[in-house]
């Protein structure tokens, strides 16, 4: 056994020697949504602390349509594709430095707070850069086989590598099937039909006010808002409960319509709820009335 | 409580520490078997009552067995011992046949025990542990096992031992179901310096590899097989997931069963071999062989013998084949796909059969022999579509995706998703390879490569999921 722990302990300094001293690939590819969403924790949790953001976006998959780099030095997007809200105001509160602004997504509201991803991506182990998601060796490796790949063949390996973050999510952002676009929109209308429980909306309710009420309480000014959806869900019985739960639970607080993000803009989506890649453009340009102007001047 | 759980490490310590801290066999035994009750009880504290239950049935009916000298009471006893086990099992793995409607509408709010009953959740490792008793009263009746002949323990001694072999906690959740003839003549005091630590180590690398790097890993690949999202995947995206999957279900099963043996021979016992590289059989019999040994052998020794096996002519060999094969199906759990699953299974172990004795399935050319292989190996793989997709209508709907896909042919595949899911199988590929070479690899070449496998343990783990066959 002590061949293996040797062997153990010199690939865990030479991978390290490795990272320290190799530039790694301009874009972390990323194998799955789960470690997208490890990857977009751990990424904040050490922005916080190193060059903290302005304003903080949290949602879902929905939200992860939503490209906000060009304000990327004050606007962070902490989108867990699968996850929800809540899983974002907990690691919220984990960071050192609160952010002035929250803007929450308030579409799936149902959803827990994910105590294994926070777990898995806040450990003391992610200090250290072998641990931390984007440095797999496997990952590094395809990062490094976009890159070579890039230089021969632009078009087609390039677009995969940057849309990496995006792929990883639930379907596809563009280039549909009518047909399997219409079954999406079928299931999505099934689902809408419905109302969730009443005790778990309350129980998640609770759950949002103490997140919030602790995140005001450090300073950040917390505000909601629902993506637009496919036309037809929008008034159908579960949107209408989770907007008027949110209403009624916090009457004080700025609520970001669908309406006011789609601005009379057709919304298609790609399944019924996640935007197709020109409406997250169109909402994005919407959102901007709502961040701050110059991301310079924070600095 | 999951064994890649920083909790059972810590609970595992503790055990470790106290047992073999303890002065004698007595000590040992209670503590091995609160720590298992303890590990049993940690998600659903109240489905202890029914494990329990089980417990005393088989305890109290295989202990009149033993003590009994009529051959009349012993077989009543046996009987009813066997038939209320296998009742609890059915009843609540089969419950949802009858009255789903009635434990959707009245969730959390059982009345009475009926009701409690009725609404529970499928008891954790219920398949497991009825099996383990229904062995015991088995071999106890037969009397062919030498560990049981002559034997008069006092009741007291008897429920004890039994409650530690139906509750052993590294084989509790999902086996490997071992029979009650090999268990109990391993209880006896264990002592720290008995212990191989080399091996055991080895097993806990080589099982935390496969589930946590390997299975993990793929199941974020496979995810996408769930519906609705294959009806987005081109049918080159969706092959490559069904190979992915058989690849995540062999080092998810195998990966738990390693463990669980290593963590038994940490404890001093030996837990039976579940798998012997199965994807490198070149028959469906070979495969069920080399595939969860333990189950396929309990159902050989408890299900196949006693309907007559192949000794009561052809048609009757084909019926058992059938019977044996689907209701190994529906003991996964009360599901149309499970049934076809073990029907395909069946099928296949009959329709070779005929060929058993054939030139093709005596000849050693190495193209024939790997032809076998993966015919079989794509055999089984097709099966395991019945696994992942328990709705059989969302399985057929995958077929006719794959088939007539919505989003791209053959050709169009995601060349990420491909990669990983390349990747992370290739493990798979080596380990099944290594067991040709395994005698001449040197030493030092082994343990350098359990080293590797440690790494990727530190830096590649997938994300923490429950074993696969957790549910059954």
């Amino acid at each position: 056994m002590r061949i293996t722990f040797a062997v153990t302990l010199c690939l865990l300094i030479a991978f390290s020697v490795f990272l320290k001293f190799t530039p790694k690939p301009a874009k972390p590819t990323l194998q799955s949504q789960w470690a997208n969403n490890q990857y977009l924790v751990e990424k904040y949790l050490r922005t916080q602390s190193i060059n903290p953001v302005d304003t903080l976006i949290i949602g879902s998959s929905l939200t992860d349509r939503l490209d906000f780099s060009e304000k990327a030095n004050c606007v962070y997007r902490l989108s867990l594709s699968g996850d929800s809200s809540l899983t974002a105001l907990a690691v919220a509160m984990k960071s050192g430095k609160t952010p002035k602004n929250i803007w929450v997504e308030i579409n799936y509201p149902e959803r827990d707070v994910n105590l294994e991803l926070i777990r898995d991506a806040t450990g003391y182990s992610k200090a250290i850069p072998a641990f931390q998601i984007e440095n797999r060796p496997l990952s590094l490796a395809l990062g490094y086989l976009h890159q070579a790949a890039a230089r021969f063949n632009p078009p087609h390996i390039i677009g995969d590598a940057e849309q990496q973050e995006a792929k990883t999510d639930t379907q596809p952002t563009s280039n549909i099937n009518e047909t399997v676009r219409q079954n999406a929109i079928a299931l999505q209308t099934g689902i809408y039909k419905g109302q969730l429980q009443s005790n778990i909306l309350l129980e998640r309710m609770d759950k949002y006010m103490h997140f919030i009420k602790e995140l005001e309480s450090k300073g950040a000014i917390v505000g909601f808002f629902e993506l637009p959806i496919y036309p037809n869900l929008r008034e159908l019985p579960r949107a209408v409960q989770v907007r008027e739960a949110f209403k009624k639970y916090f009457p004080q607080h700025q609520l970001i319509s669908f309406a006011d993000l789609s601005n009379g803009l057709t919304i298609k989506t790609s399944d019924g709820v996640h935007l197709q890649e020109n409406e997250a453009s169109a909402v994005v340009k919407n959102f901007d009335f709502y961040l701050p102007a110059n991301c310079n001047l924070l600095r | 409580m999951n064994y890649t759980d920083q909790v059972f490490i810590v609970f595992f310590l503790v055990t470790f520490s106290l047992y073999y801290l303890a002065s004698n066999v007595k000590q040992q035994l209670l503590i091995i078997i609160l720590a298992s009750l303890f590990f049993y009880a940690w998600e659903a504290p109240l489905l202890l009552v029914i494990f329990l239950c089980s417990w005393v049935i088989t305890g109290v009916s295989s202990w009149y067995v033993l003590s009994s000298a009529n051959k009349n009471k012993q077989k009543l006893a046996a009987f009813s011992g066997v038939i209320t086990n296998l009742l609890m099992l059915g009843f609540f793995k089969y419950k949802l046949l009858f009255v789903a409607d009635y434990i959707l509408s009245h969730q959390g709010t059982a009345q009475s025990i009926t009701d409690w009953l009725i609404l529970a959740p499928l008891p954790i490792g219920i398949s497991f542990y009825t099996f383990h008793g229904i062995s015991l009263l088995v071999d106890i009746y037969r009397g062919t096992a030498s560990v049981f002949v002559n034997r008069r323990p006092k009741i007291v001694e008897h429920l004890s031992e039994t409650l530690l072999y139906l509750v052993f906690f590294p084989q509790l959740i999902a086996g490997p179901i071992i029979k009650a003839k090999d268990f109990y003549p391993q209880v006896s005091r264990k002592r720290f310096g008995d212990i191989d630590f080399t091996s055991c180590f080895r097993l806990l690398i080589l099982g935390y590899f496969l589930k946590s790097v390997v299975a993990d890993n793929l199941s974020e690949q496979t995810f996408w097989i769930a519906y609705p999202y294959f009806q987005w995947r081109s049918s080159g995206d969706l092959l490559m997931m069904l190979y992915g999957y058989s690849a995540q279900i062999f080092a998810d099963f195998a990966g738990y069963s390693i463990i669980a043996i290593g963590l038994g021979k940490l404890l001093g016992y030996n837990l039976p071999e579940n798998f012997n590289f199965p994807y490198l059989s070149s028959s469906i019999s070979e495969f069920w062989k080399r595939w969860h040994i333990s189950l396929s052998s309990w159902l050989r020794d408890y299900l196949y013998i006693p309907l007559g096996g192949n000794k009561a002519g052809n048609v009757r060999t084909y019926i058992n084949l059938l019977v044996v094969m689907v209701l190994g199906g529906l003991w996964h759990g009360a599901a149309l796909s499970f049934l076809v699953w073990g029907l395909w299974h069946g099928l296949g172990l009959a329709l070779e059969r005929p060929w058993i004795n054939s030139r093709i399935y005596a000849s050693n050319n190495f193209a024939v022999t790997f032809t076998r292989v993966f015919i079989v190996f794509n055999f089984v793989t097709i099966g395991w579509l019945f696994f992942k997709l328990q709705d059989f209508s969302q399985a057929l709907g995958f077929m006719k995706t794959l088939v007539h896909p919505e989003a791209g042919g053959i050709l169009a595949i995601n060349n990420d998703a491909a990669f990983y899911i390349l990747s992370f199988s290739v493990p798979v590929v080596v380990y099944h390879l290594f067991s040709k070479f395994k005698n001449s690899i040197p030493r030092f070449l082994k343990d350098s490569m359990y080293g590797v496998m440690l790494f990727l343990i530190l830096t590649s783990p997938g994300p923490s999921k429950p074993f696969i066959y957790f549910q059954f």
